[in-house]
């Protein structure tokens, strides 16, 4: 029971607009989803990037001169920990009394 | 690469800048036309204003001073991972309200970025002192 991965609510969301969307910005995902702050964002995707379930990578682009921003996505076992998630909630949500 | 612009006076006179974006280091730089004045914003902005005419608007871009003090005080990966990006975000969002909106929703924006940095600072510390609070607990 302890292998299940924690994700809190805000997590949640993150890996599912980066499984939905692809490579996102911050910023994108904080536009993206009212439950995502601007001074909190930054926090979790480090975290989430510590423990492995999203990576991000600085990409030069010509129409934007300057220091390049970080882009997130969703690395594999960020998808293998969002499936477990779902399917350990699916599994205890009560779904009414049966007939 | 260069910026090129002109820009008609309220006499008719048209003057023209162009900016070596190489100049400006790794900021970006924004040429917005807000009525009379061109305004850019880059750190290097001692060097641009020395370099440009009296009608151009020179500021540093906002949350750079924070950051600047960020680098001194917190550790590097905090710094790269956390307040860079909120700053960027913050110079971004203020770019685009300095090009399409009024005083008020730029001020709001301004405002707005800051406290996301303080809050990103308050929150970041939190879950630092939380997770060496752990490790210790752990090796107990």
């Amino acid at each position: 029971m302890n292998d299940i991965p924690r994700l809190s609510a805000r997590e949640r969301t993150i890996l599912e607009l980066l499984v939905s969307n692809g490579e996102m910005y911050g910023l994108q995902l904080v536009k993206a989803s009212p439950e995502i702050k601007r001074g909190a964002v930054y926090v979790t995707l480090s975290r989430m990037a510590d423990k492995g379930f999203v990576k991000s990578r600085r990409v030069e682009e010509e129409a934007l001169p300057g220091k390049p921003r970080p882009r997130y996505s969703i690395t594999g076992l960020g998808q293998t920990a969002l499936n477990a998630h779902d399917s350990y909630v699916a599994h205890f949500t009560y779904k009414g009394a049966p007939a | 690469m260069r910026i090129e612009f002109s820009r008609r006076k309220r006499n008719g006179e048209r003057f023209k800048i162009e900016i070596d974006v190489d100049l400006l280091g790794d900021w970006r730089v924004a040429v917005v036309l807000v009525q009379e004045t061109v305004t850019l914003l880059s750190r290097k902005y001692e060097v641009l204003k020395t370099s440009l005419s009296d009608d151009t608007k020179v500021e540093r871009p906002p949350g750079s001073t924070a950051l600047n003090w960020s680098r001194k005080i917190f550790p590097k990966k905090f710094v790269r991972d956390v307040l860079e990006p909120t700053v960027m975000d913050l110079q971004d969002e203020y770019l685009e309200a300095l090009a399409s909106s009024g005083k008020a929703h730029r001020r709001w924006v301004y405002l707005r970025g800051h406290l996301s940095f303080l809050l990103a600072v308050v929150v970041g510390l939190k879950v630092g002192v939380v997770k060496k609070f752990v490790d210790v607990w752990k090796m107990l």
